[in-house]
């Protein structure tokens, strides 16, 4: 037992600090980047059902009532290791792996059930390489490598009166995506020249949120997250990095309202289940043509039930631990092209968790396996696999 | 403040508390993992929404020319005589010696150290008295020496392949002419009417300096005292009419120490985001003057600081180029491509290219350029950022 736990907890250390393999999609760095999904934790193996999940276990940010429910101080971090292998009408696979950390959180309840948390995530991740293609006849390549992308630091409170809780959170969309613009040329008298291009963001928006204890131990989960206009500055470095950056522009790019509602039960002492539904207004932030064109309204349903084989005090180790299984659906916010479709994304996930002695957090663990795109539709099909590891521990 | 943080699992893994040092150490875990983006593998641009920026051409307009000379104090080595088109005569200045010497001097000779020689004709020269009132800023005024010069003190004939050491007997003329000398007094080198050659010998400035040997009889019998000069300069004419006035023709001159700062500007509309592929600089030669089985080494500098004296010019370190140019030579090629990057990012950045001879004062090699009036420029204009 202790050598499976030994080996099992190498396993997970190992996979949090493997280095990137690769990264980047075919739409990975089109807009503002990949939108990083708001459920982790033990959310996550549950279709990314959580935000009416009153367990403090679901380290979801687009719900700050959530902290009410975190019975001391709480910090939580979290990595998530992606993999996907792309299809598209040309021969062979691409396929791409990164580790990314995605959540550092620390949640504080104060007296008179007021908690206070503080939490920093990646909001979007831009990362890939991306060939681009020329004009038939040019002799030179030109190569585009996109790193970074937003991140939202949220100071959050919350309360709980009676079966009500309520929340906010003040977020702080800051952070900057690097792009490097290589053009190498086949004629050896020409020079090779990189454009360094950095989009530095920076703006405030706010989420609210409400949890309501209902009867037979059912919870609803209320999360509104307003629009926020985040400013850009756009400086160049041109050529090469001995060039000074230069200011090439400012402006604002919009993230979106988005509402999340989520209903969680417990259905008896060992088996519960969450369902969550979202809507992001993407069309509604679009400020360009271009975005107006690109930008696609996102949906996302996703559903998961969690079984804890003996909630016996007596019970070994392995029977007390929690096991989840659920899918979620939807789309991504950025159409695919040339082909302007929408994205569909669906996925299957299980989590295990290894919980801590006095239920003081724990080591939660999530798998899922999905499918996105259509290859007749989006000219591309990708099947991606995920795993993450969350650490959440209480502080006495 | 110990703060106990149960990761303690429910088994046997981990027991016992833990510093809440582990808060941290876990962030930076988290952190470490996955901020590389590393060898993100390539995925095709097809599906990816903006282009790269154009490859365009532009012309690089060449605005002026200025030309310098410079000047050669303490130099360690002078020429003089004639080679092809161009000519020079050294001049020695030497203290005058002390009374006893003079009041018994019978004879003196010069002793020159050659360092190279340069000839197609004739290995002839001449040691002539001359007036010591020059400076070194005085050196291109050849009509202040060359006129009336008289016959010389003597003459030497050297037939030789290589010269290694010149010993001029100045005979009694050249023992009044010492005997009359002020403070000080000086001699002149340079070819005779019949010599064709050209000679670079060791100077004041260097440790094989120019002897004067004096043979005085004595109380103590003859007396050889050497004595060695207090300054040295030469004058060296390239023959080029003009060199040095006509705008867009520049000369860069070893002998001369002379070269020239060019004055490139990229066109006003050339956006400061653009990226510069190339900008090749091909400068014509006019008048290849290097030696046959010689080369040249010119230095192109990029300008950090407006040029006003090559004493004071301020270049780049690091966009500095040793272009070598042979006597077959028609052109020099130059790369500004890095040059022209520099100048368009950097605000005021532009004082200009200079060109000079990397080696000072060693052989009569020069060079007579004409450049284009304009250099063509490839560029890659800002991608698309939206």
């Amino acid at each position: 037992m202790t050598v499976f736990l030994r080996r099992a907890t190498m396993a997970l250390f190992l996979l949090s600090t493997a280095p990137a393999w690769g990264g980047g999609t075919p739409y990975g760095a089109n807009g503002l980047g990949l939108v990083v999904e708001d459920n982790a934790g033990r959310a996550r193996g549950m279709g990314g059902a959580g935000v009416a999940a009153a367990d403090g276990m679901s380290m979801i940010r687009g719900n700050p009532a959530l902290l009410a429910s975190f019975p001391r101080p709480v910090y939580g971090i979290g990595v998530l290791y992606n993999r996907a292998a792309t299809a598209t009408d040309r021969a062979g696979t691409l396929t791409y792996a990164r580790t990314d950390p995605t959540l550092v959180r620390f949640v504080v309840p104060l007296r008179g059930k007021v908690a206070l948390g503080w939490g920093i995530a990646p909001y979007t991740q831009a990362n890939a390489q991306v060939e681009l293609t020329g004009k038939p006849g040019d002799t030179f390549t030109d190569t585009m490598t996109s790193s970074g992308g937003i991140n939202v630091s949220s100071f959050e409170a919350a309360t709980k009166i009676r079966m009500i809780s309520v929340g906010a959170a003040l977020n702080y969309y800051f952070g900057s995506a690097d792009e490097d613009w290589t053009r190498t040329f086949e004629d050896k008298t020409l020079v090779n020249t990189t454009d360094y291009v950095r989009k530095q963001y920076s703006g405030y928006g706010m989420t609210l949120g409400l949890l309501a204890q209902l009867p037979r131990n059912t919870t609803v989960g209320l999360g509104y997250t307003t629009p926020a206009s985040v400013n850009m500055s756009v400086h160049v470095t041109p050529g090469t990095q001995e060039a000074p950056e230069r200011l090439m522009e400012k402006h604002t790019v919009n993230v979106p309202a988005e509402w999340r509602l989520g209903i969680a039960s417990q259905l008896s002492r060992r088996l519960s289940a969450a369902a969550d539904v979202s809507f992001a207004d993407w069309e509604g932030a679009a400020r360009t043509d271009t975005e107006k064109m690109m930008y696609d309204n996102t949906f996302n349903f996703g559903a998961g039930v969690r079984f804890v084989p003996s909630t016996s005090p007596v019970a070994r180790y392995l029977s007390t631990i929690p096991l989840s299984a659920g899918f979620r659906v939807g789309n991504r916010y950025y159409r695919s092209y040339p082909k302007v479709e929408s994205i569909r994304e669906a996925a299957i996930t299980l989590g295990v968790e290894l919980p801590f002695r006095d239920g003081a957090g724990g080591l939660v663990t999530s798998c899922e396996v999905g499918r996105r795109g259509n290859k007749d539709k989006n000219g591309w099909d990708e099947t991606f696999f995920t795993v993450g590891v969350s650490l959440v521990g209480g502080i006495k | 403040m110990q703060v106990t943080v149960h990761l303690t699992l429910k088994g046997s893994l981990l027991k016992g508390p833990l510093s809440f040092l582990a808060v941290p150490a876990a962030v930076c875990l988290v952190a470490l993992s996955g901020c590389d983006a590393g060898n993100d593998r390539t995925i095709t641009g097809e599906y990816f929404n903006r282009s790269a920026g154009t490859l365009e051409r532009a012309s690089a307009r060449i605005d002026s020319l200025v030309s310098y000379t410079d000047t050669f104090e303490e130099a360690p080595t002078a020429l003089a005589g004639k080679y092809r088109d161009t000519s020079a005569f050294a001049v020695f200045k030497f203290a005058k010696p002390i009374s006893g010497i003079l009041d018994g001097l019978q004879d003196a000779r010069l002793r020159l150290i050659v360092y190279d020689s340069w000839t197609e004709g004739v290995r002839e020269f001449g040691v002539w008295d001359t007036h010591v009132n020059w400076s070194d800023t005085t050196r291109l005024a050849a009509e202040n020496f060359l006129p009336g010069l008289g016959t010389p003190f003597a003459t030497l004939s050297d037939t030789a392949s290589t010269v290694s050491t010149m010993t001029f007997s100045l005979g009694d003329a050249g023992v009044q002419a010492i005997k009359s000398w002020g403070t000080t007094g000086a001699f002149l080198l340079k070819n005779t009417d019949r010599g064709d050659c050209m000679v670079n010998v060791y100077s004041s400035y260097s440790n094989s300096t120019p002897v004067l040997e004096l043979i005085s009889n004595t109380s103590a019998g003859l007396d050889t005292v050497r004595i060695k000069p207090v300054d040295t300069t030469y004058f060296f004419d390239t023959g080029v009419e003009g060199s040095t006035a006509g705008r867009l023709t520049g000369v860069i001159s070893d002998g001369q120490a002379g070269g020239f700062v060019m004055h490139v500007s990229l066109p006003d509309s050339f956006s400061r985001f653009n990226a510069v592929n190339s900008g090749k600089l091909v400068i014509p030669i006019s008048r290849n003057g290097i030696p046959s089985d010689e080369t040249m080494h010119v230095g192109v500098s990029l300008l950090t600081a407006a040029f006003t004296t090559i004493e004071g010019a301020q270049t780049s370190t690091t966009n500095s180029f040793d272009v070598t140019v042979k006597p077959g030579d028609a052109s020099i090629e130059v790369d500004l491509s890095t040059i022209f990057q520099i100048w368009n990012s950097v605000d005021n950045a532009n004082h200009g290219l200079l060109f000079k001879p990397v080696e000072i004062a060693s052989s009569p090699a020069h060079l007579v350029i004409t450049p284009p009036d304009s250099i063509a420029v490839v560029y890659t204009t800002l991608p698309e950022v939206k």
